[in-house]
């Protein structure tokens, strides 16, 4: 079966814009976005959807965009790492990553900041336990996560400034 | 350079921590990897290979894979001279039974993932279906697991030409061994071993390979590689190019950690083909077939005997290595011999003897994996320190502590044969005041003094203190300069970033000499086009050589401008400063020329190039040696058989430090690998040589609740062998964790038998006895 045989229409708003593409049924959300759509902000670290890399907001909650298929998100609003901002503004959780350096190589980065702002909009003062907790899911080598918890620590509601350390 | 001259440099330049240049993409998902490339016409590569460690190849059955839809074409490895070529090692070792891989299997797969065909897709999907309906028909063979069996006579072999499973052995040391061990008043002896484990970068490999000569090359390929022009000279050695006809181009690389600093098949493979149909090409690994092909690191068995004085003075070390290198050499014995030098640490040893076995097994081959081999020495000796102390009923910080080198001692010669001739020479450090310092960080002296009462409370807190070297730096590297028409400055270096941050420390140094704002400096790396050497982002050299290489480049840089300036304001270069982007003559206010006008002027008379500037940093002594303390806090529930980390804390000197947040993060990631390693990373086989550990469910990595808030401490020893003072950063915080760990679990288990001397360590395989002393 080619993809021809049985494109399914899927109609979504990315990143505010309404688009309506023709994909295969056996296509992930990931591929699609990617492929098709040209947004390579969501990487895809891994097979088994334990790495997080691909993580974008599916009307509004943080979902891995490796284990939704495209064909599921028909109607669905769709955000991405790049539509998280616009122009040289960065989204509150960028401009908190950059500033406490809670990124190295830069690759589970947009899944850990899409991860991030779900969980402040849910939560907006999570503890640290809390923080630790709803980043389970998103898997990173370089930092050791020290700085992206302290980072996400600094945005939440109830933080005074964070310090650096010693 | 006095050393009071080197220690204001340390905050002068600290002092300039700040922003990463290249945050800013990043977190806006602007990165460019590998995967994100597109390129028309582009096809895709999946790979068929031996699902088992050792198997005879008798037949390709591709008739099926060719009848898929979107299938273009299968490869195996006859269709193609260079599909059956080796790939070239730049190690191989005299006397040693060096055996390479080809790039695709002919007679035999000899481990689990090595891959004996290629299917081209217009697809991935396509290429991977394809992949699916060809049939690889392999007999299986006996596969070699365990390293130690495999040097038993009736072992089976990896290689059926060979009388047995030794690559090769090799001796190193210095000093009278064996009357050491004969004056010793006490000797101990122990085996260690550490599991195979993954440098799993978030990034799994990737290749795109174009040759449509679109930029002037036959040949261009784009990978997350930690060593663009090791991987150029492989190509095209293999494929029967020159170097000039191959561009490499590193874009964003999604981490390294060592095992990204080789050249694999699938890159030559890719590259063969490409070139044979003329068509653009990709391969992108699954996170599956990452974990089964990149090679892998550790996989070291140890057996040690320190013998000591009474009090504890070490008189000579012994050790056995068997190294399990998997069933190819592509790094000879560099991780092995990386561990032997290592297992010297900070202390003053008077004799050593190292015997390095190098064994083949059905397994991926071996590379250097964070630490390189440094941190299992450093593992071995601290534990061999750690089992000496309780012997002698001493503290093993005061073990340590007699034996650690002095301040005064440096340059201090080992007396260890270097690599690269002579012997192995420590720079600068100041071993007590680490230890020290993560003793008092730590509250050492309180935590024992409690364990006592915590026991009887039900809680098991133990602290472990180790020390650790790093030797950093190696050969050389290249930094070019150039201004633009524009009036900016294009910086750019050989090897590529991995995640260090090279965009901003190396634009930081450049700047500070060329006496320019950073907000003017581009930098740009890992392309072989704009920089026709380098040895690569590993052995935590980037710093210590490359810092210096930019350094120098901005020294040069700054003299061309003032050069370029003098003509156009009519005076001597001696006197143009430069003040943020305005060339001034000196103590003539009205006199000056910004960099813009200067850069349009030169560009309109075509003398831009006069202002370009291309220097290598290749020092006498490329080796600097970064060293410290780590110290952790535990708590372990001995019913659950779980550990928690309470503390972490580092004490790191790296020298002079380019940028603390930088180095900070190093270290942070750094200690968070080696918190993997040892307490729960393996790489485990199957008995037929499968890899059971292919998935992050079974290969767990470090995740944000497993690590503690990593506290760190610099102190400052500026290395006097080179002009920055600089020595790596990059692996010191893997290296040291292992032995810390270990001894903090030992000692919150002080009233069990636990000892840890393998990693990872695994509470759940021992059994927790109480000593008869302390039963109730």
């Amino acid at each position: 079966m080619t993809p021809a045989d049985s494109a399914i229409e899927v109609r979504l708003r990315v990143n505010g814009l309404d688009r309506e593409i023709d994909v295969d049924p056996c296509r992930l959300l990931v591929e699609v976005l990617r492929d098709d759509l040209g947004l390579t902000g969501a990487h895809v670290g891994c097979d088994s959807s334990q790495c997080g890399a691909c993580v974008v907001l599916l009307n509004g909650l943080a979902a891995k965009a490796c284990t939704v298929l495209a064909a599921q998100c028909n109607e669905s609003e769709v955000t991405t790492i790049e539509g998280l901002s616009s122009g040289s503004e960065l989204h509150r959780v960028q401009a908190a990553f950059q500033e406490h350096h809670a990124l190295q190589c830069g690759f589970c980065t947009p899944g850990m900041i899409m991860t991030t702002v779900d969980l402040l909009t849910t939560n907006p003062s999570p503890t640290e336990a809390e923080i630790t907790e709803a980043l389970h899911g998103n898997l990173c080598r370089c930092t050791g996560y020290v700085n992206i918890v302290r980072a996400v620590l600094s945005l939440a509601a109830h933080s005074s400034s964070e310090g650096g350390e010693g | 350079m006095t050393e009071f001259d080197q220690g204001a440099r340390v905050n002068e330049i600290r002092h300039e921590s700040g922003s990463r240049t290249e945050h800013f993409r990043l977190i806006r998902g602007d990165g460019r990897f590998t995967a994100d490339l597109r390129i028309a016409g582009l096809l895709h590569a999946a790979f068929v290979r031996s699902p088992i460690g050792h198997a005879r190849l008798v037949g390709v059955s591709t008739q099926e894979a060719h009848q898929c839809p979107g299938v273009e074409a299968v490869f195996t490895s006859g269709e193609l001279p260079a599909l059956s070529a080796q790939l070239p090692s730049p190690f191989e070792i005299p006397g040693f039974d060096t055996r390479l891989q080809s790039v695709l299997a002919r007679e035999e797969a000899r481990h689990a993932g090595e891959a004996a065909a290629v299917v081209i897709g217009t697809g991935a999907q396509e290429a991977r279906t394809g992949a699916t309906r060809l049939e690889l028909e392999l007999i299986p063979l006996p596969a070699v697991i365990d390293v130690e069996k495999a040097l038993l006579p009736d072992s089976p072999r990896t290689y059926s030409d060979a009388a047995g499973n030794l690559a090769g052995r090799l001796t190193r040391g210095f000093g009278d061994v064996d009357s050491a061990f004969k004056q010793a008043q006490r000797v101990v002896s122990r085996r260690f071993s550490a599991a195979r484990a993954a440098g799993a970068a978030m990034e799994p490999r990737c290749v795109v390979v174009d040759p449509s000569g679109s930029d002037g090359y036959a040949l261009t390929v784009y990978e997350g590689t930690q060593a663009p022009h090791a991987v150029r000279r492989s190509i095209a050695k293999v494929l029967g190019l020159a170097d000039k006809d191959v561009r490499v181009v590193a874009p964003d690389v999604g981490g390294g950690f060592g095992p990204k600093g080789r050249t694999y098949p699938e890159t030559v493979a890719l590259a063969a083909i490409a070139l044979a149909i003329g068509r653009p090409l990709r391969w992108e690994a699954s996170r599956s077939e990452d974990l089964l092909t990149t090679f892998h690191g550790r996989g070291l068995v140890v057996q040690a005997d320190i013998a000591s004085d009474e009090q504890g003075h070490v008189l000579g070390l012994r050790a056995r290595l068997i190294q399990d290198c998997g069933a190819y050499l592509p790094t000879a014995a560099v991780v092995p011999l990386n561990t032997a030098q290592h297992l010297l640490g900070p202390y003053r040893i008077p004799a050593c003897r190292f015997d390095l076995e190098l064994v083949y097994t059905n397994k991926t081959p071996i590379s250097p994996l964070r630490g390189g081999g440094r941190e299992l020495g450093v593992f071995v000796l601290e534990r061999m320190l750690d089992h000496l102390a309780d012997a002698l009923d001493l503290d093993p910080l005061e073990i340590r502590a007699r034996n650690l080198l002095q301040p005064e001692d440096f340059p201090y010669d080992t007396g260890y044969p270097s690599r690269a001739g002579g012997t192995v020479v420590y720079d600068s450090g100041q071993y007590p005041a680490c230890l020290e310092t993560a003793k008092a960080l730590v509250g050492y002296d309180d935590l024992c003094a409690a364990q006592e009462v915590d026991r009887q409370a039900g809680i098991y807190r133990g602290v472990g203190i180790s020390m650790f070297l790093e030797s950093t730096g190696l050969e050389r590297e290249r930094a070019r300069a150039e201004l633009t028409p524009g009036g900016r400055v294009q910086l750019m270096v050989g090897s590529p970033s991995t995640g260090q941050g090279h965009a901003t420390s190396f634009s930081q140094v450049f700047a500070r000499e060329a006496r320019l704002p950073i907000s003017l400096i581009d930098y740009r790396s890992g392309d072989t086009h704009l920089v026709d050497t380098g040895i690569g982002t590993f052995a935590s050299r980037m710093a210590v050589i490359a810092g210096n290489a930019a350094a120098a480049a901005g020294k040069a840089f700054r003299e061309r401008l003032r050069e370029a300036a003098s003509e156009e304001l009519e005076a001597a270069a001696f006197d143009i400063d430069l003040a943020g982007s305005v060339l001034q003559v000196a103590g003539a206010p009205g006199r000056g020329i910004s960099l813009e006008t200067l850069a349009g002027r030169l560009e309109s008379r075509g003398h831009l190039a006069k202002v370009a500037v291309d220097e290598e940093f290749a020092p006498e002594r490329p080796t600097s040696f970064a060293g410290g303390a780590h110290a952790a806090v535990v708590r372990i529930d001995p019913e659950l058989r779980s550990i928690e980390i309470e503390r972490y804390v580092v004490v790191h000197d790296c020298g002079t430090i380019l940028n603390q947040a930088i180095v900070d993060g190093q270290i942070h990631g750094g200690v968070a690998h080696g918190l993997g390693n040892a307490l729960g990373e393996a790489l485990l086989y199957a008995e037929d040589g499968s890899l059971i550990s292919d998935s992050f469910l079974l290969y767990p990595i470090p995740r944000a609740a497993w690590v503690p808030k990593i506290e760190v401490k610099h102190l400052a020893s500026p290395s006097p062998f080179n002009p920055l003072g600089v020595k790596g950063a990059g692996e010191g915080g893997t290296i040291g964790a292992l032995a810390t760990i270990a001894r903090a679990v030992e000692h919150a288990l002080a009233p069990f038998d636990v000892t840890c001397d393998d990693l990872p360590i695994r509470l759940h395989d021992s059994r927790l006895v109480p000593h008869a002393a302390n039963r109730q």
